[in-house]
């Protein structure tokens, strides 16, 4: 496949069930920057506390089962928030994918925050609930079929093939 | 008689004649659409030298004359434009995006040929969100 025959296969791909690839380079993102704003969160909130009351506090290992829990409630609401506001993560919207109803519509705020709720049982199961994503025809793993939801590819097209247009006339060597 | 009709011609002044006509009454009796229904515009244009023609345009002219505010606004070049000086940002996600559904389609015919199964099908809902805005 040359590369404008490419091009013109990965923008043609809007509106179909996003892969497992694309889906997975999301989640990556997204586990970076939850993480990262977790992290910063902590620090901000040490930070607070040092200043307020004067002590400095640390975090011991014997409190690991809260801080696991605080980040567990963090996650649950950073992806149920970005799903139920707008159908897609920071990483979702890098890669250009968006949680959508089964039937293609937008998405409920309410099945945004099942699918967040339902999200850790793909995991729990030995990771057999995302086995879907790679097996199923629409994609969809465990949570999706728990929330009534669907991945698709959503992105600008226009803004995407005026960009691609663009690049082939740079590449052309009689220019536009 | 010969002799006679060309001595006639002879003494005729055209100019004078064409000049007494009434070219616009001559004109208005003249049905336009059957003439141009008997030209043959293909055999016509088939003789047309297009370079010889084109020669005699002066294009720096016609150039000064084109309104390229008024094609930017209403055609996408404008914006091809805009997208050809845009930022590294949107053609890095571009790159991104695009390897990202290759790899999705690869692995999706690997799948495939692993359970046996036919290529093709539904590949999508039947409804999307903000297809306007998106497409």
């Amino acid at each position: 496949m040359n590369r404008r025959a490419g091009e013109a296969a990965w923008i043609g791909a809007l509106g179909h069930y996003a892969g497992a690839a694309s889906r997975f380079l999301a989640y990556a993102v997204d586990v970076i920057v939850s993480w990262s704003l977790y992290t910063l969160g902590v620090a901000g909130v040490t930070f607070v506390i040092k200043i307020v009351t004067g002590r400095s506090v640390t975090w011991h290992p014997d409190n690991s089962i809260i801080v696991a829990a605080i980040f567990a409630v963090w996650e649950l609401a950073y992806f149920g928030y970005c799903w139920a506001a707008g159908g897609r993560t920071p990483g979702m919207a890098l890669l250009g994918v968006r949680v959508v109803r089964a039937d293609g519509t937008e998405i409920d705020p309410w099945r945004g925050v099942v699918r967040a709720l339902a999200f850790p049982l793909s995991i729990i199961l030995f990771g057999l609930g995302f086995a879907g994503i790679l097996l199923q025809r629409e994609h969809r793993a465990l949570h999706d079929l728990i929330a009534g939801t669907a991945v698709v590819y959503a992105w600008d097209a226009r803004g995407a093939r005026l960009r691609s247009l663009a690049r082939a006339a740079r590449r052309s060597p009689s220019g536009l | 008689m010969e002799r006679v009709l060309d001595l006639v011609v002879q003494s005729l002044d055209v100019n004078e004649l064409v000049q007494q006509a009434d070219v616009n009454r001559l004109l208005s009796r003249v049905d336009v659409n059957a003439v141009l229904e008997k030209v043959d515009l293909d055999a016509l244009l088939s003789r047309v030298d297009l370079d010889a023609l084109l020669d005699r345009v002066d294009v720096n002219r016609l150039i000064t004359r084109v309104d390229i505010d008024s094609i930017a606004q209403h055609t996408d070049i404008g914006a091809v434009f805009v997208a050809s000086s845009g930022n590294m940002a949107s053609g890095a996600v571009d790159i991104v995006r695009g390897q990202a559904v290759a790899a999705d389609q690869r692995i999706d015919r690997w799948v495939h040929r692993l359970l046996r199964r036919k290529t093709g099908g539904l590949v999508g809902p039947p409804t999307l969100p903000h297809a306007e805005a998106e497409t």
